[in-house]
């Protein structure tokens, strides 16, 4: 024979807690006092709404490091929480193109022709946070803010290096469902990419280093709608060095 | 009792424990086997935010358990057949915990989400956000507006944003949230069961990269 544990009432939660206790942030007894009432309905809607907020913070890029790491290591694990975040970021994109429509046109007859100028970051990564987890070499990483003061091009050296990610980080207003990159030199397309999701405010091209000979690069950025036109965001230049 | 046979069952569930397990359930004053289903998501839920992969499966070693119990011909003594299971299903998440790494390690999770999602091939997506329009359409203008404006989010005026939605409907912004959960709740399951009809599978692999 056995018997059902105690019953108490369920502990008294806020938003907050009870966004630490799907991050894993409280104490034992504390997590424990929360599982044993998810059988609680109140708790059991409220602890699915902290879920919301916290996928929306996740979309929106709000938390700092630490819980976007560890909302990153569940939402990894889960399909669920997989396709929830692809919820939230569709809602999001159709949300900012609707707002956007009208605008969006005048900034479509301006072309976007203006090559932006760069305000570059290069970090060269061997062994730490930038190694790509999928080619198993060394990447050299590159950003590029969307533009700051004219004439500066970014320089990157990729001596000694497998791949190369470069990584453009998107303006709020430039929010699509998906994009295009597409890497040029001197009119002749090099590398597209096709599907790309903004990923922490970003979009990152990965390729080898093989591929790119010495020389100057624009990177094309296309937002890619529902069933909409693709729309030219803008390019953004940079050089490569041996 | 509802026999409820036409509920999906966790797999292993032999036809008399499965009538046990729905007997049961409806201890609690519910249809066996929508609480057996809402069981079932709470159990998902518990194990994917301990960081357990393979959460569904979890859930349904959990369900099998009380099941074989029941099948057994043990007496379970309680009015809350819910509180039951999750006293399982912490013994299933320590096993769980000791057979496997908790978590998917730190320095990939982040980019393996950005890599899954960048996976998806445009016939998906495109099929996806057109299930989501179409969803939307159907709620109240008002409802919809308010479902978008929520989620209208620049990053910069977002809090300023979300309270003056909430002001303009007469609500706290606490309310506000709940009434949107409540609506995306709505929304997802409708995107979900056009989905299902589109009789698609995601891709699992391969990302679109086209080389020149």
């Amino acid at each position: 024979m056995t018997s059902a544990a105690g019953t108490s009432g369920p502990p008294i939660t806020d938003d907050e807690q009870l966004a630490r206790y799907l991050l894993g942030e409280l104490s034992p007894d504390e997590a424990a006092a929360i599982d044993d009432a998810l059988v609680d309905d109140a708790l059991w809607d409220a602890a699915r709404r902290a879920e919301d907020e916290l996928l929306d913070a996740y979309v929106a890029d709000r938390l700092d490091a630490t819980r976007r790491q560890r909302l990153a290591e569940r939402i990894a694990a889960s399909p669920r929480l997989r396709d929830r975040v692809e919820l939230h970021r569709d809602l999001r994109a159709i949300a900012a193109r609707r707002r956007r429509r009208p605008r969006r046109a005048v900034a479509a007859l301006a072309g976007g022709v203006a090559v932006a100028a760069v305000l570059i970051v290069v970090l060269v990564a061997r062994g730490g946070t930038q190694r790509a987890t999928t080619s198993g070499g060394d990447v050299v990483a590159l950003v590029l803010a969307p533009t700051t003061r004219a004439g500066e091009v970014a320089v990157v050296q990729v001596s000694g290096h497998d791949a190369i990610a470069v990584s453009a980080v998107m303006d709020a207003e430039e929010a699509f469902p998906r994009y295009r990159l597409e890497l040029t030199s001197l009119g002749v397309t090099r590398w597209r990419q096709d599907n790309l999701v903004a990923a922490g405010g970003m979009l990152t091209l990965r390729l080898p280093v093989a591929v790119l000979a010495d020389g100057v690069y624009q990177l094309e950025i296309t937002g890619l709608g529902a069933g909409g036109a693709p729309v030219r965001l803008g390019v953004r230049g940079f050089r490569v060095e041996r | 009792m509802s026999a409820a046979s036409t509920e999906p069952r966790s797999a292993g569930i032999a036809d008399a424990a499965w009538s046990e397990l729905l007997a049961f359930l409806a201890r609690g004053g519910r249809d066996g086997g929508a609480a057996y289903e809402e069981l079932r998501q709470r159990l998902q839920f518990f194990f994917e935010w301990k960081g357990c992969a393979g959460a569904p499966e979890l859930a349904d070693e959990t369900l099998n358990r009380v099941a074989a119990k029941l099948a057994a011909g043990e007496q379970i003594h309680t009015d809350e057949p819910r509180r039951y299971a999750f006293g399982v299903a912490r013994f299933v998440y320590l096993e769980a915990v000791k057979r496997t790494a908790r978590h998917v390690p730190a320095e990939r999770s982040d980019s393996a989400v950005a890599e899954a999602s960048a996976a998806e091939d445009t016939a998906w997506r495109e099929a996806r956000l057109a299930a989501l329009e179409a969803c939307l359409a159907t709620l109240p203008p008002r409802t919809q507006q308010m479902l978008l404006r929520y989620h209208d989010d620049d990053g910069r005026q977002r809090i300023d944003q979300r309270k003056r939605l909430a002001d303009e409907l007469g609500i706290a912004l606490n309310a506000l949230r709940i009434r949107v959960h409540r609506v995306r709740v709505q929304v997802e399951d409708c995107v979900r069961s056009r989905l299902a009809r589109t009789d698609r599978r995601r891709p699992a692999t391969s990302s679109p990269r086209t080389s020149p």
